[in-house]
């Protein structure tokens, strides 16, 4: 059976990756380089048996079989992302032979190199915000007005009228929650956004996926120069809105996955 | 500029539930699945085949009420999920039933796009 060529992404044809891709063990193949011009694809090559259109339906449902192969993707770039700016591919793509590959890099080598300098001396970092519930509303229970107000009023209310306040307190305090993750989301967005070059911002993973029980009120991506200046920002945060329950992951430098167009020719 | 070290990207699996193995997985899916160039290779590897990404069909059914309550509405601007296609539609109603089964009712159907974007 014959070989086809995946894809991982696109460097610089004068790339220095010292034994990055030597050590590499992992369910995707070892990959090399082929240079065209100034560009070169970071390509490994797969069996066309296993990367087989009526097969990858069923593959591509297999957790088993994805996720050990999309980590490998990720590893891969991962280990070039030292030598130098990388395009990032989304996982699967695969050509029959190396004149396609070649083919590809020429007929888009202006847009790749575009796209390489555009990415160079920067880096991708993620940053979750979570929100710790019960302990932003045990915070704001005490600090929120009209809450407070409330409260002063179920002590001295019947028991029946104390049980409507009780409820509409509740309630207050709920939008007072939501109110306080939106502002938070937002601010801390533009406090990362404004060390970044260029920003994403992604759909909050639900608790499930992130693995933590808190709300993840903001999932963004930041594409910047300084690595100390994104850890900078997510510290100040941190000490501005640890007291109310507010925690700040930050991931990366990841490849640009998040600062390239998605469609290319 | 640094690299610092970066541990547990690797070899995560995801039945695990400890010491972030789990959230970088979910880091990598987001990107390698959801991001990165897209160019028609020779293989026609769909994407869209991924039973609405494995991953995310679990999720969406156990946080469709929580996402709803937050007012996330990702799904909605996500092809994967918005049933673009004859085989967009057959997993659509694969959604319907799963969530039907979870008395989950139609929570899918949520208006706007949960996707935004700043620059080139």
């Amino acid at each position: 059976m014959s070989d086809g060529w995946y894809l991982y992404g696109v460097t610089h044809a004068g790339v220095e990756l010292g034994d990055a891709y030597t050590t590499f063990d992992g369910a995707l193949p070892r990959p090399f380089l082929v240079i065209d011009g100034e560009v070169a694809a970071i390509t490994g090559k797969v069996s066309l048996e296993e990367f087989d259109e009526a097969r990858l339906p069923d593959l591509l449902n297999d957790p088993g079989w994805l996720i050990p192969r999309a980590t490998a993707h990720q590893d891969v770039l991962e280990r070039a992302l030292p030598g130098g700016p990388v395009v990032p591919f989304r996982f699967g793509t695969v050509y029959r032979d190396e004149r396609a590959v070649r083919t590809f890099l020429r007929s888009n080598a202006h847009e790749l190199t575009t796209a390489l300098e555009r990415l160079s001396g920067r880096v991708e970092m993620g940053v979750k915000v979570f929100a710790d519930r019960d302990v932003l509303t045990a915070a704001l229970r005490d600090t929120d007005a009209p809450v407070a107000e409330l409260e002063t009023e179920i002590a001295s209310a019947p028991e029946g009228r104390a049980y409507m306040l009780r409820r509409r307190a509740d309630r207050l305090l709920d939008e007072a929650v939501q109110q306080f993750e939106q502002e938070c989301a937002a601010e801390s967005h533009a406090a990362f956004s404004a060390v970044a070059d260029d920003v994403a911002v992604n759909p909050p993973q639900p608790a499930e996926l992130s693995g933590r029980s808190e709300e993840m009120i903001l999932n963004g991506a930041y594409l910047l120069q300084s690595v100390e200046a994104i850890n900078d920002v997510a510290q100040e945060l941190a000490q501005r809105y640890g007291g109310s329950g507010v925690t700040f992951d930050v991931t990366g430098p990841w490849p640009p996955y998040n600062f390239v167009p998605s469609e290319f020719a | 500029m640094s690299y610092p070290e970066r541990s547990g990207q690797r070899r995560v699996d995801l039945g695990s539930t400890r010491g972030g193995g789990p959230a970088q997985l979910a880091d990598v899916l987001e990107r390698v699945l959801d991001k990165g160039i897209v160019i028609a290779g020779d293989i026609r590897i769909n994407l869209l085949d991924i039973e609405l990404l494995t991953v995310k069909i679990r999720l969406l059914i156990a946080s469709a009420d929580k996402a709803k309550e937050m007012g996330i509405d990702w799904w909605q601007g996500d092809p994967f999920l918005s049933g673009r296609s004859d085989g967009d539609r057959a997993l659509e109603d694969r959604l319907r039933r799963l969530e039907s089964a979870a008395g989950l009712g139609d929570e899918a159907k949520q208006e706007g796009s949960g996707r935004r974007r700043k620059g080139a």
